[in-house]
């Protein structure tokens, strides 16, 4: 038994050496990756970057043009937009992060759990299919009316929003795993359904929810910003992304900047993170593209 | 008889693939004549599906297969023809069997529909003739009560059934050639004997040419007039099947032979089995292309490649340099009484 | 086909209630008193007692949760504490426009993905195939209100082609003012949509080309232009039609946050108010309004689904 675990393991290892070198010859999901990480970058770095305070308001330089001071210009209340955005990056990639990591976590242990309980495959796949049943936007503006605007509360309605399709993936992954002759093995030999859960099983269902966590990551970006655009997410004067378009959509006729550069933002980090995912997903888990 | 109805002439197809030009069917000649039956045999990868679908030039020519050599069809030359002219002859003069009825029939359209279709384009019968014709092929091919089947789905309808059904589509036009590519392998013992029964019937009632693919032997010898073997992507013997069955010139021939279960004689006598398997497109061996597997390959069948060679007896001819040694090798051995006859 | 479309409604019902439970729990997930909450800071006590005196917010959480069911049975989704107006009314009113956007959206994002789907396939691997593949990829990546400020900025205040938003009744204004009022909104909301139209379009209609049924239909002599839009695109059309009913319902929920991008009055402007003016009862009659709707439409696909694949009618 446990040759053929270390066996398993070594070849693991080798198929793994054997995608990260597939993965650079992939040229799109480096592209996304390379993306991703400037992004992280930039987000990490915002105090080092930025050129003035997120929320320091220079009075007298409302509302200024692109210049070589403010390279995205400032906004109503002299802010400097550029600052402005490598702070949001922060928001945006906390809470990408979080609701990504939340939503992973949560969905193995109930798409596991599920695969192996009948009773309570019944019962969580149920509520699975009612969560869905309500449009994941919706839902979130719900919660975030009920719990209040704040950046953990954010993290909260976007996780339970995004765990019942995460969990659905675990599950049929957990299911197609559990069917196979060296889990079989492995309960022969008396493992305990917890063991065989979490030590045999997880580590092989990673795949396909390792790619759906890019997606969920992306979306969360996407939905934090329209939430916060709304005036139901990160609460003002706080600077996400959301925020300096809720705040640009007042003086459109005035500057095009608050709203173009914080948009192609937003835009860029979710297209680079969709051809990462991709990319994973080409890479992982080749028979669903 | 005697009437060529087909002559192909050094073919070749070569595909466009992410590892680069493959080419599956390298230099292929041969002839079938009218109410001729052809069996065309070799293991899967030798490319007899592909020269089969390259004389309908099923191949997407736009981005991914090349055709080369001739292939002259009443005369004319199908490489030549344009694709307008080229549609005109699919399904009309020239029809053909897939394997897999179930993947073959289109499945969101009735049994009736996929038979009249042949009919309205080439014979632009009205829709009400082109049914009455398709409940006729159904009867004709021994499908009972055709008018409630035509009303069917491919799903709705039993494996045999459905190889029945497709029968029906090839034979809708009359065609002068029918090329059927193992069209019993996915079916029951019982019922493949059905169907090759009803493809022979068909041959002899309409005197049309048929090319049976197959990798089964022992459909050859009970249905075909002559064989022609293929080993990656060339012929390696052609002759009739007496000849063949009797006196395989070509090792792999031989080797396939061997390999066919028999009834009769010792139980106890293990089945033949060519060593190694079929070397992919992209590594074929220089020198002659089975001297890997062949137990009887010398240094200069490794070194040389070899054209078809005349075995003097007419219409057999073998690729390969040994044969006569061969040949008088086999014979001694028969004589000797080490090996059971064929 | 009658037992399939019974067993389907019977299959509905935890569906209908988790819904209802999470809707419900919607107004109890506010942190203390939900009738404080919505009285706001000043209020005094008396008045916050008689709220949730009014409210039933007193009686024990189950009873609560089948008084609202009954009431919601009955077609009285609550009140709002804003609107004086019966719930299912103010949902009418607000719903026209929400409906109108979504459909216009629906139409813009098929009529244009579909056939450029089945091109980019047609022609596979070409300049063309390119090009519709990288808009598809950077349409995944552009949320629908990013788009809609990015469409004003362009086309209604530098250009000025249409107006920055709002609405008018198509009654009152006739037809080419009620479109030019919807198409920034709707090209906005229904980009992403086209985009995942298009790249599913394509894949699907690829892999019904590779497949054995093409290549007899081509056999047979049928033309290039046949085995596509003949035996190839019905076929396609099945993955496409499921995807088609998750649109519709993308779209409708989509409409909340462009509603509020061009100031149109639909029902996700009406539940983004509600949030400012804590009018919980609206909020949960709207989304379980949208709910509703997506439940039936997935109903209405899958039945779909059996008209167009005959496989379907045999497994019920």
């Amino acid at each position: 038994m446990t040759d053929l675990y270390a066996i398993r393991k070594t070849l693991l290892k080798e198929q793994r050496r054997l995608l990260v070198r597939k993965f650079f010859k992939n040229r799109l999901a480096v592209t996304g990756g390379t993306i991703t990480f400037v992004m992280l970058f930039l987000a990490l770095l915002a105090p080092v970057l930025a050129p003035q305070g997120p929320l320091e308001m220079i009075v007298t330089d409302r509302l200024l043009a692109p210049s070589a001071a403010h390279p995205f210009g400032t906004d109503t209340f002299g802010r400097d937009v550029f600052t402005r955005i490598l702070y949001g990056a922060r928001v945006s990639m906390t809470i990408g992060f979080f609701v990504g990591l939340i939503t992973m976590a949560a969905g193995m242990l109930l798409g596991l759990l599920a695969s192996y309980f009948r009773l309570l495959d019944e019962i969580l796949m149920r509520i699975c299919d009612g969560l869905n049943a309500i449009p994941s936007t919706l839902l979130a503006i719900a919660f975030m009316s009920a719990l209040g605007g704040s950046t953990t509360n954010v993290i909260v309605s976007l996780s339970i929003v995004s765990i019942p399709r995460m969990a659905r993936i675990a599950r049929s992954a957990a299911v197609v795993v559990k069917g196979q002759t060296y889990i079989e093995a492995v309960s022969a030999a008396g493992a305990g359904p917890f063991r065989i859960l979490f030590r045999h099983m997880a580590p092989n269902i990673l795949s396909p929810v390792i790619v759906q966590a890019s997606y969920v990551f992306a979306n969360a970006i996407i939905t934090e910003a329209a939430l916060s655009f709304l005036g139901v997410g990160v609460p003002i004067p706080q600077p996400s992304w959301g925020n300096i378009l809720y705040e640009g959509k007042d003086v459109i006729y005035n500057a095009w900047w608050l709203i173009v550069y914080p948009a192609a933002f937003t835009a860029l980090t979710v297209f680079g993170l969709n051809l990462f995912g991709d990319g994973l997903r080409d890479l992982l888990d080749p028979h669903t593209s | 008889m005697s009437e060529k109805i087909l002559e192909i002439e050094n073919l070749s197809t070569s595909f466009q693939t992410e590892r680069g030009i493959m080419k599956a069917v390298d230099g292929v000649s041969f002839q079938v004549k009218k109410g001729e039956v052809l069996g065309l045999v070799g293991e899967s990868g030798c490319g007899k599906s592909v020269t089969s679908q390259s004389i309908l030039r099923l191949y997407d020519e736009k981005y991914t297969a090349r055709y080369e050599g001739k292939i002259l069809f009443d005369g004319r030359d199908l490489l030549a023809l344009s694709e307008k002219e080229m549609r005109k002859i699919r399904g009309h003069e020239i029809s053909m069997i897939f394997q897999d009825a179930l993947s073959s029939l289109n499945p969101v359209f009735t049994i009736g529909n996929q038979i009249m279709e042949p009919l309205l384009i080439h014979q632009k019968l009205s829709k009400e003739e082109a049914k009455k014709q398709a409940t006729e092929l159904l009867r004709l091919v021994g499908i009972p009560m055709p008018e409630k089947r035509a009303e069917q789905y491919p799903h709705e309808l039993s494996g045999g059934m459905r190889q029945r059904v497709m029968i029906a589509v090839a034979l809708a036009c009359r065609p002068k050639l029918l090329i059927a590519d193992e069209p019993t392998t996915a079916l029951d013992v019982t019922v493949q004997a059905q169907i090759m029964d009803l493809i022979l019937s068909l041959n002899k009632k309409f005197s049309m040419g048929v090319i049976l693919i197959t990798h089964d032997l022992s459909v050859v010898a009970e249905t075909c007039s002559r064989v022609a073997v293929m080993y990656l992507g060339q012929i390696v013997e052609e002759g009739n099947v007496c000849e063949i069955f009797d006196s395989p010139s070509h090792p792999y021939t031989r080797g396939l032979i061997q390999s066919i279960p028999r009834m009769t004689g010792e139980r106890a006598r293990r089945l033949y089995m060519i060593p190694g398997t079929v070397p992919l497109l992209n590594q074929i061996p220089s020198g002659c292309r089975f001297a890997p597997r062949c137990p009887y390959a010398l240094e200069r069948c490794r070194k040389q490649t070899q054209e078809l060679l005349e075995t003097g007896t007419k219409g057999h001819r073998v690729r390969c340099m040994r044969f006569t040694e061969l040949e008088a090798f086999h014979r001694e051995k028969q004589a000797d009484g080490e090996e059971c006859g064929i | 086909m009658k037992k399939y479309i019974i067993k389907r409604l019977l299959a509905l019902i935890p569906t209908l209630f988790v819904v209802s439970v999470v809707i419900f729990s919607i107004i109890h997930m506010t942190p203390g008193d939900p009738a404080a909450m919505i009285l706001g800071d000043k209020a005094d006590a008396a008045a916050v007692e008689a709220l949730r005196e009014s409210m039933g917010l007193n009686d024990p959480l189950p009873v609560q949760y089948v008084n609202w069911v009954s009431r919601v049975l009955r077609g009285n989704p609550g009140r709002s504490v804003f609107i004086d107006k019966p719930m299912t009314e103010i949902l009418k009113d607000y719903m026209g426009p929400t409906f109108a956007l979504t459909v216009y959206a629906m139409l813009l994002a098929t009529a244009l993905a579909i056939p450029l789907g089945v091109l980019a396939a047609k022609h596979r691997g070409t300049m063309a195939d390119q090009g519709i593949s990288f808009v598809s990829m950077v349409g995944i990546s552009m949320p629908s209100f990013l788009l809609g400020l990015l469409l004003i900025l362009g086309f209604a205040v530098k250009l000025q082609w249409f107006p920055v938003g709002g609405y008018k009744e198509f009654g009152s204004v006739g037809f080419f003012v009620y479109i030019r009022y919807l198409t920034l909104p709707a090209l906005a909301l229904g980009f992403m949509e086209a985009a995942l139209i298009i790249r599913l379009t394509r894949a699907s209609v690829l892999e019904v080309l590779a497949s054995d049924y093409v290549k007899m239909a081509k056999a047979k002599g049928v033309s290039e232009f046949a085995l596509v839009m003949k035996h190839a695109f019905k076929n396609a059309l099945i993955p496409i039609l499921t995807v088609l009913g998750q649109t519709f319902m993308a779209l409708l929920a989509g409409a909340a946050v462009v509603e509020s991008v061009f100031n149109i009055p639909g029902i996700g402007r009406l539940t983004v108010n509600s949030v400012a003016r804590r009018d919980y009862e609206v909020i949960q009659a709207v989304v379980l309004l949208v709910s509703l709707i997506n439940v039936v439409m997935c109903l209405a696909v899958d039945l779909l689904y059996g008209l167009v694949d005959p496989r379907v009618r045999l497994e019920d």
